[in-house]
């Protein structure tokens, strides 16, 4: 039978299979050719391909298995923009920090992970937040990025195993001349694709910027406030300790730290979240060493109000580092 | 799966057509019925088991409304329509239902207890659904023989291209195409590619280029002046455009890959003198399931003009229903009624209108019809009306601040190349034209333009907006 889409010239099967290889071919050359044009493009202007944030986590998360003297940084962007590997270890020669927080999510999703990773011997500072320790639910799907970290049968897995890979290897996957071409028109420097530790400078852009990102966050502060009303924080409490003792039983351990926040958003965050000192006195009783910034000497300046400049954040990293050393906590 | 995902480029696609030509022509419908289910269950695989009851209830009911009559016959009629209502109810209206009933508690005094659940309305629903449903009506209605087959059944619901966005199908002209027999055919292959080409252009350069500007305005509206508002809303209008005109492209192009022949979806809307007609160009396939199935039962325009216009009116409010669970949508798809009914039904070029030249035509039609997508993308109808009271007075030196130069530049050139290419499709045979020409020519063009793609595309798969209904 004929299909509606056939043209009179259509008739020969045999004719038809024919066409095959010239096609592919054809088609083979067109991608390389069209890839070729937009790599050739991106590498002749200086750019090199970008940095894959899920493999660097996954190697970095990798390399803590085994590894007794790591000591995992855990939490959302305010650690890490404010808690630098390279100052701590300044302070603490001879561990091996692995930055591990993942922007937009809280730490309980990875501390569960390594207390459930029987490889994992090292130690874990973990960033105390309420409104994501309220909203901790283990059922949950997993940060994208350590969802990573383990092979996965599925389709979403598979898109970011090539989108990644195809990230590190070419530069058109990076960038876009929409947004490059102001940068390149006026020959402002190339971004720097370099990776050291996966620490975040923050970048201060004025106070214009500023306000509307405090405004941000103090409506998304709102937002959990809303979300997280009648969650059971003693709950998840408890979770946090199971996986401390996990952590512990294997020669471990855990420290908590509340990350610096500044002005109206802090005044507003202790506002809209009461039970913080409820959270941060039933880790102590516990006997879980916690750290608070509010506590600390000397004020930590977020120019957004979430994350540290990086003076602050170098002061601040240096201060956790001397805070848990004096509390007993790496003997 | 997403059309613009590497998983579908260079991974599904070029596997799903060389094993569809490799095949004996008796195993290329199970071969696309894995690949289909295949490509749905890389969303949320345990989806499929919706898709599944939708099947099952829509087969039988198939075959049982064709060997049965009378009462019967229009009792599983019934059934089948009510089976698949029934599950785009609970997966897509539960919550909004929930709302209302409360709401309306709340204003009588009442307190309902009505449980919350937590239901992620799975991708593409309204679509299969109203294809699965296609079938039993046209079944009932004779034009259709019972499919005995339930496993090419199953492909008509589940077909790769067009399952999760359309374009809908009617089984009359998807159905028998299972069963025919598809050659590789170079200038359909060639075709096709051109459209998925086209199509991927559309939604990674242009499509999710302005994505970025308007995600901006609309997210806090409140923060800009009316020109912006204005400007980010005539961006939303291309936007959308090209999102779904472009997932439409990509969805016929690829179907006609493997030679199969889907409906065509948009007909340059942009360019319509009225919003009549605008809907006679825009999601044809939706425009047309709802005239067939809605619009004509109810009575079309045959119970006088007062039946004529409630008859329009409720159309348009089912349909703005149909994409999505939010008052917003309703009032979208309302407001689309009233436009019809003011500007379609009054005669065409007989009346005042019909006499203003063309341009200005379309520039009215295109503002009214801007004018509803402010409902359609606003998070909300109150915050549709803090748009609308925010419009004026409209000052044209905010919006090089608030959207920034380059960017501003960019989103023009944009536009006016989805106007300019909308201009020539509708008035030259664009694909004839490009394969009258040499060989070389067309496939340096071809080169050229992937390369395009990759230097202006956006490679961090966006979803399509019409993945949510």
């Amino acid at each position: 039978m004929r299909t509606l889409t056939e043209t009179a010239a259509d008739h020969n099967a045999a004719e038809h299979r024919a066409e095959w290889p010239k096609f592919v071919v054809k088609a083979v050359i067109f991608v390389a050719l069209g890839l070729l044009v937009a790599e050739v493009f991106w590498r002749s202007l200086g750019y090199m391909p970008g940095k894959s944030d899920y493999l660097h986590f996954a190697a970095l998360r990798k390399a803590a298995d085994g590894d007794r003297a790591a000591v995992a940084l855990i939490g959302s962007s305010r650690v890490r923009y404010g808690l630098s590997a390279k100052s701590l270890l300044q302070v603490l020669p001879g561990k091996h920090f692995i930055q591990l927080g993942i922007l937009g999510n809280g730490a309980i999703p990875v501390l569960a992970d390594l207390a459930n990773d029987a490889n994992f011997v090292g130690m874990a500072i973990c960033e105390i937040n309420p409104a994501q320790w309220a909203e901790f639910n283990p059922a949950a799907k997993q940060p994208e990025a350590l969802a990573y970290t383990r092979p996965q049968v599925s389709g979403a897995y598979l898109e970011t195993w090539l989108g990644e890979h195809f990230r590190e290897h070419f530069s058109f996957f990076s960038y876009n001349l929409f947004t490059e071409l102001p940068r390149i028109v006026q020959h402002k420097p190339i971004p720097d694709p370099e990776r050291p530790d996966r620490s975040v400078v923050f970048h201060d852009l004025g106070p214009k910027i500023n306000q509307v990102l405090i405004e941000g966050w103090l409506r998304g502060t709102d937002e959990s406030a809303a979300r997280i009303k009648g969650a059971d924080s003693a709950r998840t409490l408890r979770q946090v300790r199971t996986f401390v003792d996990r952590i512990r039983s294997r020669g471990g351990d855990v420290a908590f730290v509340r990350m610096p926040v500044d002005g109206v958003l802090r005044v507003h965050e202790e506002k809209v979240f009461p039970e913080l000192p409820r959270q941060i006195g039933g880790l102590r009783a516990a006997g879980l060493v916690t750290l608070d910034f509010a506590e600390m000497d000397g004020h930590f300046v977020c120019p957004d109000g979430s994350h540290l400049n990086p003076e602050s954040a170098d002061r601040f990293s240096r201060l956790v580092a001397e805070e848990l050393l004096k509390n007993g906590f790496f003997k | 799966m997403l059309f613009n995902s590497l998983h579908f480029v260079l991974l599904f696609f070029p596997v799903a057509v060389a094993g569809y030509y490799l095949l004996p022509h008796q195993f290329r419908w199970f071969w696309l019925l894995i690949l289909s289910a295949y490509f749905y269950m890389a969303f949320v695989p345990y989806y499929i088991a919706i898709l599944a009851v939708t099947i099952l209830v829509d087969y039988a009911a198939g075959i049982v409304i064709s060997t049965s009559s009378g009462t019967r016959r229009r009792l599983w009629l019934i059934l089948s329509i009510a089976a698949n209502v029934g599950i785009l109810a609970f997966f897509k209206y539960f919550a909004f239902i929930r709302w209302n009933l409360l709401e309306v508690g709340r204003i009588a005094g009442y307190e309902w207890s009505i449980p919350a659940l937590a239901i992620v309305l799975p991708i593409g629903l309204s679509f299969h659904t109203f294809q699965s449903m296609s079938y039993t009506i046209e079944v009932y209605r004779g034009n259709q023989s019972p499919e005995r087959n339930l496993g090419i059944f199953a492909l008509y619901v589940l077909f790769f291209p067009q399952l999760v966005a359309g374009p809908i199908e009617r089984p009359q002209n998807l159905l028998h195409q299972f069963r025919e027999v598809h050659y590789f055919n170079y200038v359909q292959v060639s075709r096709g590619m051109q459209l998925i080409f086209w199509g991927l252009f559309q939604k990674m350069v242009i499509a999710d280029r302005l994505a970025a500007i308007v995600d901006k305005i609309y997210s806090h509206p409140n923060e800009f002046g009316g020109l912006t508002l204005a400007f980010g809303t005539v961006l939303f209008a291309f936007q959308i455009f090209c999102d779904f005109a472009g997932y439409s492209d990509v969805a016929i192009g690829t179907a006609q890959v493997l030679g199969f022949k889907l409906m065509t979806n948009f007909r340059q809307p942009y360019l319509a003198c009225s919003v009549a007609e605008f809907w006679k160009r825009w999601h044809i396939s939706l425009s047309t399931w709802f005239r067939d199935y809605v619009y004509l039962p109810l009575g079309g325009n045959r119970k006088g003009p007062a039946r004529h216009i409630v008859n329009v009116l409720i159309v348009f409010a089912v349909s703005g229903l149909w994409h999505g669970a939010d008052w917003k949508f309703v009032i979208w798809g309302a407001l689309n009624g009233v436009f019809v009914v003011m500007t379609g039904m009054r005669g065409g070029s007989r009346d005042g209108a019909g006499r203003l030249p063309v341009l200005v035509r379309r520039l009215a039609t295109f503002v009214l019809v801007c004018s509803t997508w402010v409902f359609f993308r606003a998070s909300s109808v109150g915050e549709a009306i803090t748009i609308f009271k925010r419009l004026l007075p409209l000052r044209a030196d905010q919006i090089v601040t608030d959207v920034g130069a380059a960017p501003l530049a960019f989103a023009l050139f944009l536009v006016a190349f989805s106007v300019c290419m909308q201009l020539v499709r509708e008035n030259y045979p664009v694909r004839e034209l490009i394969s009258c020409q040499p060989s070389w020519l067309r496939w340096a063009a071809y080169t050229a333009a992937l390369s395009v793609i990759l230097l202006f595309g956006e490679f961090h798969s966006r979803d399509f907006i019409y993945f949510q209904f």
